[in-house]
């Protein structure tokens, strides 16, 4: 019992993951945070929906599709309302991606109305059972998925020019400037990738919970993921999601059902008081 | 001309005398259209006054001590389940519920305030939203207590034998409890710890420099914002004489971001302008639905995206609001052949 709720948790964990890995990408290179990162998700899931369901596109093209349509999308968020407020403050920002999110949502709501959907289902449904341990085999494809985009992203970061020239512009953007780095094609990159991280965790969150306008709320989720791994921490996103999920579930079992629902908030509101930077993050002194 | 020579000129509650008689001829139309304009106006009357209070306290964190909140409905929803308690279950007569709701939600939100030292920024905002969250569970779960998902009945509220049972009545209240705290804000404002919460926003280090305990002024900053926010709750519950949970959700927090956005941050007329454009935001809406193309006209989420790109388009086009956009005509026309 314990185990099937750890491993269930840990499927959760790396959605939670795979949406705060968005933040922090974000956040990483433009110290912006993106409120709209839910509902980047929830326009990836629909766009594959709409692809494979009702254009009937077979399911690779349809992926990939998604992937460049939101990678579009980021692009253009990035150059209509983030590039115009880069010397405003940190609360103007917030709130222009909060707006982005009501006006994302309710876009959706137009376009695909407020009705629940059902994603195809792209893997076999048949449980599988390891030692004991009964599980669809979509919580599996989540956990492999997330690992692998943790590989590629840090193996971008590591070792491509262009992952090297986004770490450059984050830490410093005028010296990444006179190096003749674009930063605001860094900058543009940076959410166009987040986009793409996005309509993964879309593609992978809709089979399993619903296809609905309203599931960029659980976006509002992965903020304690964040938190907990550290705001400018790549793997720390999903180590923080996976404590989210794991302990999540525990809280279902030995504490009120009720905490379940809040437990996570709980848990950011401790590691704020206490560590505010998180786990990996690392405390930036700022110069006056 | 416009020359302020002196330091209490520059200080006054309004620049020119005349125009407490401006003030005199708004108070007399407002009470008048309110009390002859039938049941709906009077409703709305209501509610734009009370979302007023909660502009300005919202103002007086984000506006002028530049913090930012994302859980501004939970001490809404503090205040105006206090209110509901203490009159329905002790008993307690409104005059006395009231302040107390008030006082209460400012010791909340001292606590709440507390972190506020060491988040900043994003962190704060989050830390905001996970009370907000947690606040509504509670009121969710304590059943005994607050009535849980079936809400809370309250009942209109009676003072020295006068029952004041309707909208028009109840407007009384509103109206008195909004001037009383729309010329303390003012006054906080010509004074000391005003000045002092500006200084934070503009700079935090050179504040400390100066000498300024940003801990304490952050958090009695929070106080005061959540004792607005607080009384808002409180008429609010006495007003609409049913309250539950969705009325004071995540949405409803962000809704008065909005208000102060549009209605001009760091200032008091720039909330209440941005309180009644957003609280007759819904009338204007169904009121335009006439012209807009078929598609978008049934759509039931219009007004949502009505709110998220009236926000977007303020922040980038003019931060300073509506407020700042009338501060800009007005020198326009003073300074016009320039």
């Amino acid at each position: 019992m314990i185990v099937q709720q750890i491993i269930s948790g840990l499927a959760l964990g790396c959605v939670y993951g795979l949406i705060a890995l968005g933040f922090v990408l974000i956040f990483k290179a433009t110290e912006v945070i993106n409120f709209a990162q839910g509902e980047m998700m929830m326009i990836g899931a629909f766009v594959a929906y709409t692809l494979i369901a009702m254009l009937n596109i077979p399911f690779p093209l349809a992926f990939l599709l998604t992937l460049i349509i939101c990678g579009c999308l980021g692009m253009i968020m990035e150059r209509v309302l983030i590039r115009p407020l880069v010397k405003e403050s940190v609360v103007s920002i917030i709130m222009v991606t909060i707006g982005l999110s009501i006006t994302l949502r309710a876009f959706a709501g137009m376009i695909w109305s407020y009705d629940t959907f059902d994603f195809p289902h792209l893997f076999s449904e048949e449980a599988i059972h390891i030692g004991g341990v009964v599980m669809a085999p979509i919580y599996i494809w989540v956990i492999f998925v997330t690992v692998g985009l943790v590989l590629l992203l840090y193996a971008f970061f590591k070792f491509t020019t262009v992952g090297i020239s986004l770490q450059a512009s984050a830490q410093n953007p005028l010296a990444s400037l006179l190096m003749g780095i674009s930063v605001k094609r860094v900058y543009a990159m940076t959410w166009a990738i987040s986009g793409m991280i996005g309509a993964v965790a879309g593609i992978m969150v809709a089979p399993i919970s619903f296809l609905n306008c309203n599931m960029g709320f659980l976006g509002l989720k992965a903020f304690p993921a964040a938190v907990i791994g550290g705001f400018n921490s790549i793997p720390g996103a999903i180590v923080g999601g996976v404590i989210i999920g794991i302990s999540e579930n525990l809280a279902g079992i030995y504490l009120p059902l009720w905490f379940k629902d809040i437990f996570a908030y709980v848990i950011m509101m401790i590691v704020l008081m206490i560590r505010p930077e998180g786990i990996f993050g690392t405390h930036e002194q700022k110069k006056v | 001309m416009d020359l302020r020579e002196s330091y209490s000129q520059d200080i006054r509650i309004f620049d020119k005398y005349y125009k407490w008689a401006w003030m005199a001829v708004l108070v007399a139309g407002i009470v008048i259209f309110s009390q002859t304009g039938g049941d709906y106006v009077a409703y709305m009357f209501n509610l734009i006054l009370i979302n007023i209070i909660v502009a300005v306290g919202l103002n007086i964190l984000t506006g002028f001590t530049g913090l930012i909140s994302l859980g501004h409905a939970a001490f809404m929803a503090i205040g105006a389940y206090t209110s509901a308690i203490l009159t329905m279950k002790l008993s307690v007569p409104f005059w006395l519920a009231l302040p107390t709701s008030g006082i209460l939600t400012g010791l909340i939100g001292f606590v709440v305030g507390l972190p506020s030292l060491r988040l900043t920024g994003i962190y704060l905002a989050l830390a905001t939203m996970a009370f907000g969250f947690v606040t509504e569970e509670i009121i969710l779960q304590w059943e005994s207590l607050t009535g849980g998902a079936d809400g809370l009945s309250v009942i209109s509220p009676t003072i020295f034998g006068l029952t004041f049972d309707s909208y028009r009545k109840y407007f009384f209240i509103t109206f008195i409890s909004l001037a009383i705290l729309l010329f303390a804000a003012k006054n906080i404002f010509r004074g000391n710890f005003g000045r002092t919460l500006m200084a934070i926003r503009d700079s935090e280090t050179a504040a400390e420099t100066m000498g300024i305990n940003l801990g304490w002024y952050k958090t009695v900053s929070f106080t005061v914002s959540a004792i607005y926010v607080g009384l808002a709750g409180s008429l609010y519950a006495h007003f609409i004489l049913f309250i539950s949970v969705d009325n004071f959700t995540l949405l409803h927090s962000i809704s008065y971001i909005v208000m102060i956005v549009v209605g001009g941050i760091g200032s008091i007329t720039g909330s209440v302008i941005g309180a009644v454009f957003i609280t007759l935001l819904p009338e204007i809406i169904t009121f335009i639905k006439d012209y807009l193309p078929a598609t978008v006209k049934i759509a039931s989420s219009l007004q949502a995206a009505v709110y998220g790109i009236i926000l977007m388009l303020f922040i980038i086009y003019q931060p300073t609001g509506f407020y700042g956009f009338w501060i800009r005509v007005k020198t326009w026309w003073r300074t016009f052949p320039l």
